[in-house]
């Protein structure tokens, strides 16, 4: 066990040095000039030498990964250009923001699909099972933003229940904050409660087709106690698997979904650096999510050889 | 071809998906030669104008003809995830296969590259493109191509080695035949169906990600409509005009949903055993 984390431990750490570089070169080497980027051509050039001198970008390309490499580990992330202030604060402001939809969007997610994939397979190509699988296939076909737009129309302007979009911050108390979250997470969870759905009732099939199943069932269990005692459990490692790329899927899907509820998350501060060039702060927000993505597999997979004793003597 | 009508007799849900694509198909051609009104003709007069005559579904904020907008949009959608998916597969599978072919140190490690792309989410793949190209119908095809050229990879390297495993190839090795000679002539033709299976899938995610783009004002520039854009606009008039939301949305959930519809249709006639 201990031969497995460390294994991937080192695997996550060449990935993240691998990505970091890789969004360097593509978010600054590439583009050219940053602050030509920045400020635009009609700048003038005692501007220009300003910005280059703040930002640091008067050294040579390499030199400049290096800072922002060796930074890293300690949190220092540079300046926005945009914001003139550690991008450090900008992000752990945002991510007080996403990581709360993201977990709120998942527990929606695995709170609904566990018991569809459950009241589906009691009985196999039935009714219910049918009409589950229609579910599934439907909210996979519906994109995010207009399930958003949708839940706007029908909780927000007609019922007048949540609010439309925003967010009062957590000092206010959690209630408010909470309700600002659930339009958008519901959006968020819908299409990944799909796929959860399959996937579980898949896994569960294939369990309950097992021998063990008969032998449970032979010995005189309930139907439900096999199904929950049993069946669940040993039909848990794939659907956890698949649950953790769905949070990692769910971090990355906040760019849109918090655009539409205008949420000032890791997301929106991402599409606002790049609607305002500031690659800066491009670079290290999607390192910063890309390096969430890749901690959460990190998990599954450690998670996955604790679940299964299978993995962990290979 | 008779195979996959066969098929779709026996399963409607082939059959429906078949017949909707034909549609939607004919839709999206049409819209490129014909639309009642000029797409994009801004008419300030005409602002949120009701269903008529005229105007089959009414007009937007800018008096447009929504149905015209829709049309048009569809096409668009369709023709940037086609580009996108053949941009991506084509790299994809070669990757893939050449990975199939050589099973060394090399081919290894483009496979550990392809397994972290694989769980890199498209839409921020999409997003960093977006910010390395800036906003455009070049940048909503790379990036689909970008999501899709890993998932063509994995695929085309599994089911290649199934293949190199055979004893025909074993016979055509034995015959001289060169390893390039054995890929193109039997690994390419035999894997062939699969790529297409995926295909479909991966069409469905394509629309996603391009509407996904244009949503955030970062795919296809007005004037030309998008689906995603129309959505985007939308927002604003939202207890004004639902409706400016609710169709461009359906049509785009019909077009996804018909992709994928396809997918799963044409992998369970292609391999009966797969049918859960």
């Amino acid at each position: 066990m201990l031969r497995i984390v460390a294994e991937r431990l080192l695997g996550f750490l060449v990935a993240l040095l691998a990505t970091a570089v890789a969004a360097f070169v593509l978010l600054d080497i590439v583009p050219g000039d940053p602050a030509l980027n920045m400020l635009g051509t009609e700048a003038r050039e005692d501007t220009l030498a300003a910005a280059r001198a703040l930002l640091g970008l008067d050294r040579p390309a390499h030199e400049r990964l290096l800072i922002w490499l060796a930074g890293l580990p300690f949190g220092e992330f540079g300046v926005s250009f945009r914001y003139r202030v550690p991008i450090a604060d900008l992000v752990a402001e945002a991510a007080a923001v996403t990581v709360p939809l993201a977990m709120l969007a998942m527990a929606l997610a695995v709170c609904t699909a566990l018991p569809l994939a459950l009241v589906s397979v009691l009985r196999p190509r039935g009714a219910v099972d049918w009409a589950v699988g229609l579910l599934s296939q439907l909210s996979l076909a519906v994109p995010n933003f207009w399930l958003g737009l949708l839940l706007i129309l029908l909780f927000s302007i007609s019922l007048g229940w949540l609010p439309a979009g925003g967010f009062p911050g957590w000092s206010g108390g959690i209630w408010p904050a909470l309700s600002a979250l659930l339009l958008p997470a519901v959006a968020l969870a819908a299409p990944q409660a799909g796929i959860l759905a399959r996937v579980a009732r898949a896994a569960l099939l294939e369990t309950l087709a097992e021998p063990y199943i008969r032998t449970a069932r032979a010995k005189g269990l309930s139907r439900a106690a096999v199904l929950f005692r049993h069946a669940l459990r040993n039909a848990l490692p794939p659907v956890v698997t698949v649950a953790g790329v769905q949070f990692s899927v769910m971090l990355a899907g906040s760019i849109i979904v918090e655009n539409l509820f205008v949420l000032p998350g890791l997301g929106r501060l991402t599409f606002q650096a790049i609607q305002q060039n500031d690659l800066i702060l491009v670079r290290n927000t999607v390192l910063l999510l890309a390096a969430a993505v890749m901690l959460v597999n990190m998990l599954v997979d450690i998670a996955y050889a604790a679940i299964d004793p299978r993995l962990r003597a290979r | 071809m008779s195979g996959v009508l066969r098929a779709a007799r026996a399963n409607p849900a082939l059959a429906a998906a078949l017949l909707l694509g034909l549609l939607l198909l004919a839709v999206c051609l049409l819209a490129t030669v014909w639309t009642p009104h000029a797409p994009g003709r801004i008419n300030m007069r005409l602002r949120f104008a009701p269903p008529s005559d005229v105007h089959w579904l009414g007009t937007d904020h800018f008096g447009r003809d929504l149905a015209s907008m829709m049309m048009r949009g569809a096409r668009n959608t369709v023709a940037i995830a086609l580009s996108g998916v053949l941009a991506g597969a084509v790299p994809g599978v070669a990757v893939g296969i050449w990975a199939a072919a050589r099973q060394g140190l090399a081919g290894r490690a483009v496979m550990r590259v392809v397994d972290f792309l694989i769980a890199f989410p498209a839409v921020l793949a999409a997003v960093v493109v977006a910010a390395v190209m800036g906003p455009g119908l070049g940048t909503a095809v790379v990036a689909i191509a970008v999501a899709s050229v890993p998932v063509f990879a994995r695929l085309a390297r599994v089911a290649a080695l199934e293949v190199l495993a055979r004893d025909f190839v074993a016979a055509s090795r034995a015959a001289g035949r060169g390893e390039g000679w054995i890929l193109v002539s039997h690994v390419l033709p035999n894997i062939a169906g699969l790529v297409l299976v995926q295909a479909a899938s991966q069409l469905a995610v394509a629309a996603l990600i391009e509407a996904g783009l244009s949503f955030l004002g970062l795919g296809m520039q007005p004037p030309e409509p998008s689906l995603g854009r129309m959505l985007a606009d939308s927002q604003t008039h939202l207890s004004r005009a639902p409706q400016l939301a609710l169709y461009p949305g359906a049509l785009l959930a019909l077009i996804v949903l018909c992709f994928s519809m396809l997918g799963d249709g044409l992998r369970d006639a292609l391999d009966p055993r797969g049918r859960a």
